[in-house]
């Protein structure tokens, strides 16, 4: 079932800086259980911290970056950016494969 | 000669705003950023740099492709950049391949290959999604108005 089959993903997102330390893991363990469900595993966490932004997005100067890096089947990140999109506390998101 | 003095003042304020956005992050994984080849010279020149830029957008005098070695401001700000460190993360390199108004540089300034000019062009897109990296400069500092 794995194997060939997957790759390995890069995530970015910005989380708003109101969001509280709370609120930012809660977010981050519903998006880690996302990307299980899908299929994904060895999720490595970098978190970026309270950066300023090059330029404001919604009116806001500061985002809260986390990146993420794991093996997910590429059925997955339909569900995965969905998860993203629809949430109000991400500002941007990129995903990329980080393959070759 | 006089008005290249003046702006001394004026020249760090325009720097401030970069230089304030950086060193806030650095990716475990990025090398430190590389030195900035000629800074102050193109602080210098900034109030000139509009208009320059863009006459040389159309301009081809065949000098302008000879690469002259510490003189002129045709040199290759990527000559110690390797392809594997050329990351969205990696902001403090790919901020040398912009100018002061947050444009990509062209490859006819960069000097670089064309493989490794795309991939700086597609890296830095990738940084300005994420804001870590101006589309504009308008969005990060005033920009004085010409008229």
């Amino acid at each position: 079932m794995n194997g060939a089959n997957e790759r390995q993903y890069e995530l970015v997102y910005i989380l708003r800086p109101q969001l509280d330390e709370a609120g930012i893991n809660s977010f981050d363990a519903r998006l880690c259980e996302a990307i299980t469900a899908q299929g994904g595993h060895d999720i490595a966490t970098e978190l970026w911290g309270k950066r300023t932004l090059a330029y404001p997005i919604d009116r806001q100067y500061e985002g809260y970056y986390i990146l993420h890096r794991f093996q997910m089947p590429p059925t997955g990140t339909e569900e995965v950016e969905r998860l993203l999109r629809y949430s109000e506390d991400v500002m941007r998101f990129l995903l990329m494969r980080r393959d070759e | 000669m006089s008005e290249q003095t003046t702006p001394t003042p004026e020249m760090e304020e325009g720097a401030a705003p970069i230089a304030e956005n950086q060193p806030k992050f650095v990716p475990p994984s990025a090398p430190p950023p590389a030195p900035i080849f000629g800074d102050d010279e193109d602080e210098i020149i900034d109030e000139e740099l509009e208009e320059e830029l863009e006459e040389e957008e159309g301009f081809t005098a065949p000098e302008e492709y000879v690469e002259r070695e510490g003189s002129g401001r045709v040199r290759r700000i990527g000559s110690d950049v390797r392809y594997e460190e050329i990351d969205y993360k990696n902001i403090g390199l790919l901020s040398r391949f912009l100018d002061r108004r947050g444009r990509i540089l062209s490859r006819r300034k960069t000097r670089v290959s064309a493989k490794v000019q795309r991939k700086i062009a597609r890296e830095i897109k990738r940084a300005r999604q994420l804001a870590l990296l101006p589309y504009t400069a308008d969005q990060t500092r005033i920009v004085r108005k010409r008229k």
